[in-house]
This record gives C-alpha cells, structure tokens and sequence, in this order.
C-alpha cells in the first residue's frame, strides 16, 4: 500500500475511534515547553472561579487558570490497549488559561508540574523555591497567597510521592 | 630586535592571554547553548499565547477595553536592555544608538519620553549622552524571578490603561539567527500591536479554521481575560527579550573571545619564530667564537 495512502488510512481509523470512545486531544504548555501531548477521555481542572470539567465535543471556550491540580483521563495513543502514557494522570497547575476547542484542550500554565514524573527530590527543591519567593521583598499580598496555595499543594504532592 | 628573554616574556604573556579569552569563549558557549534550549522551549507557550490573544482581538464587535485603544497621552517609554559586562564587540553602542534615535524622534513628535534601563554597560553609555534613565532596574537580568517580571509588567500596564503612556517599546538585540543579530524595538504596549507582532512571529497561525470569537464561551468576561493576558503576555515578551538579549550578548562575546584566541595563537607563533631565529642567531655567534677563538690559539 503506498504511504500516503496507508496515512490517509490510519488518520481516519483514529478519527473513527475518536468519535465512538468519545476521546480528545490534551495539550499542557507552560514556559517550561510542551509537557503534556496525549489523547484523553476527560479533563478536570482548576478555573479561577471553580472547578470545569471537559467532555468530548466540548463547545469552544477559553477561561482563566487558578491554582490546583489537574485531572486528565489518559486514552492510549493509535487505540492501543497497552499503549503507554494512559491512565489517570494529575498535574499541578499555577495560573495560566484554558483554551478548548475542535476537541482540543490547551492548558497554557503560567506554571505546571507533572504529578507523574516528579520524583520527591524536585517536589522538595520546588518547596524550597516557593519559600524563598515567599520570603522575597516586595511580592504584593495576592503574590503571597498564590505562592502559599502552591506550596499547599506542593506539599501534598511530596506526601503522596514515591 | 628584543632580546630572547624578552621575546620569552612576552610568548608567556600572549599564551596566557590565549587561555583566559579561550575560556571565556568556552563559557559564552556553554551560556549561549543553554539560553537558545530555553528559547527553543518557549516557543510553544509563545504560540499559544498568540492564539488567545488573537481571539480577542478579532471579534465582529471589537472589546472596548483601554488596553486595546490607541491614547494620545504625548509620552512614551522604552526599556533599554544593555550587557552588564564588556568583552562583547559593539553589543552596547547598537542598542545605545537605537535609543538616541528613539530620543530624536521623540523631540521630532513634540512628545516626552522615559528611558528605563537595566543595570547595564549601557547606561554608563547614556550618561555620556547626557541622557539620565527614569529607573534602572538593577536586578533584571536574564535569571530575573518570574514576580519581579510581574511587577514591571504590572506597573507599565497600569501605567497605560491609566493613560501615562501611550506606547511602552523594548529596545534590545533581538537575536534573528547564528549569524544575525540586529538592535531592534519591540512595541509592548498598545496590546494589538504585540498580539500583531507575536501572530506573525507565531509558527502556528489560526488553527480553528471556521470558529471565531462568537463561538467562545468566556470565563471569566472579556475585560477580565484582556487584563489578566495583557500582564502575562507583556511579562513574557519582556522575559524573550530578555533571553533574544542574553543569547545575542554571549554570541558576540564569543566571536570576540574567538578573535582573540586566533590573534593570541597567531601572535604566539611570531614571537615563537623571532625566538627561534634569535636564538639560532645567539648559537651562530657562540660557535663563531669558540671557532675564532680556537683558530686564533692555532
């Protein structure tokens, strides 16, 4: 079968698949790069006002990040079962915007850190950055309180690591 | 011609010269590597800031918000970027003489113009001119926090939607390529000229095909997200900046570092030759004599 046509061929299947299992694309970009590119049933994650939840065929919206962590139901890439990377996947998100649309959502983090490859020794050398921003001269109250929350879950992440 | 001893001296001296500038070229090097990874890097967040931004400036009814708006206030500011060391060929006479053009066309245009500068060579520059900065931010530099850069982009922002200013630009040396590095203005401020500049510059260009701003739903509203993109996407053009500067420094200082090195190496085998041949002279002259010498005992 000639290449392009084998393309053609798979980027349909997966379009199919797409629509019956009901998946979608999950992107995370923080200042860091592109931490997060996978194929996903759902998405929870923290707004500035509340909690949002986002479903396949989600109708277009962009909204403000807050401070908390971020669920994503991870689908295996190309439908298969083993595939790597699937399965519940949580990050740690610091303000940024949401941005979901044509079965896309794109969390642009002002900050992020990956519950899933985060080793304990990262989480304590970013508890220890967050003290000293905290302890930094200058910083506005509403700085402090973003950097507290941060911490907050900081450390519930550490509690929680292997 | 000089003596062995000192054409010795000065060999040592030139070698000495070739391993601290061949080391600064090695350290400029490993800078430059580790900036253009952080560069490369950011360019997904850039992008897709860009995006957003360029959804909320293309509704059918355009947001009325005074960020997006043109104001004739008469009086800008520039933040100039300079190298706070030398040893970096002519880096701070570009940016120096954007600036001075940015001062003529100022006057020119009867309007007012704060000069903001980072701790830097080139404010030793400015003085020189006779042009005094409105501030010099002494600890914005490359590894500046990501808070500080929050203050600074919070403070021109207020500065604008309280009408203060009516453009804020950011004179740098924006790094084009390896070989190419030009002292450029970015205007920062108003925000459609940014969203403008980051569109073009963006390596992904309206992905939605026939979505348009209509479609979104918007949480918060429209005048909150605008504020609240305008502080992230000023601190992050400030911070590209920032990095463009920090990598086209640590190029040109290690072209200069390299330029030397050439011209201590080829320096040392001049004086490695004139040592040679005198030398050689001084052993011709000893034998001349112990032969003389000996021909005259015969």
């Amino acid at each position: 079968m000639p290449r392009a046509k084998q393309l053609y061929w798979r980027e349909n299947r997966s379009s199919t698949m797409a629509e019956t299992h009901n998946i979608f694309r999950c992107v995370i970009v923080s200042p860091a790069g592109k931490l997060l590119d996978c194929r996903a049933s759902s998405v929870v994650f923290t707004a500035r006002d509340g909690s949002m939840g986002v479903l396949h065929n989600h109708t277009p919206m962009l909204c403000e990040l807050g401070t908390g962590f971020m669920e994503i139901t991870a689908e295996p890439e190309n439908g298969n079962a083993n595939g790597n990377g699937s399965g519940h996947k949580k990050a740690l998100i610091a303000g940024g915007f949401a941005l979901v649309s044509s079965n896309l959502v794109n969390i642009i983090a002002d900050d992020a850190v990956c519950v899933w490859n985060t080793s304990r020794e990262k989480i304590e050398l970013l508890l220890e950055k967050s003290k000293k921003i905290i302890d930094t001269a200058g910083l506005t109250s509403h700085q402090k309180w973003l950097e507290n929350k941060k911490m907050t879950l900081l450390k519930e992440m550490l509690a929680t690591a292997k | 011609m000089a003596g062995i001893r000192q054409i010795l001296q000065r060999k040592k001296a030139a070698d000495s010269v070739r391993r601290i500038t061949r080391t600064m070229e090695m350290i400029s090097t490993a800078r430059y590597k580790s900036y253009q990874n952080k560069r490369n890097s950011v360019v997904e967040y850039h992008d897709a800031l860009a995006q957003i931004g360029y959804l909320l400036v293309t509704p059918q009814e355009p947001i009325d918000h005074p960020l997006l708006k043109e104001n004739n206030s008469g009086n800008s500011a520039i933040l100039a970027v300079g190298s706070s060391r030398g040893l970096c060929g002519a880096y701070n006479s570009y940016v120096s003489s954007l600036v001075d053009i940015h001062i003529r066309a100022a006057k020119d245009a009867g309007k007012t113009l704060d000069i903001y500068a980072t701790e830097s060579r080139l404010t030793s520059l400015l003085h020189y001119h006779n042009i005094t900065p409105k501030e010099i931010y002494p600890d914005l530099d490359k590894a500046t926090s990501g808070n500080h850069l929050d203050n600074i982009a919070e403070e021109f922002v207020k500065q604008y939607m309280a009408g203060k200013i009516d453009s804020f630009n950011i004179v740098y040396m924006r790094y084009y390529s390896a070989s190419c590095q030009q002292a450029q203005t970015l205007t920062i401020l108003p925000l459609t000229e940014l969203i403008d500049n980051l569109t073009t510059r963006a390596t992904v260009i309206w992905p939605w095909g026939k979505i348009s701003f209509e479609d979104f739903i918007l949480s918060p509203a429209a005048f909150e997200i605008i504020k609240s993109l305008a502080k992230t996407i000023v601190r992050s053009s400030i911070e590209s900046c920032l990095v463009d500067a920090a990598m086209s420094e640590y190029l040109a200082r290690m072209i200069a570092m390299r330029n030397a090195t050439d011209n201590a190496e080829d320096m040392i085998k001049e004086l490695t030759n004139d040592y040679n041949y005198a030398r050689q002279s001084q052993i011709t002259g000893e034998l001349l004599d112990i032969v003389s010498g000996t021909g005259a005992l015969q």
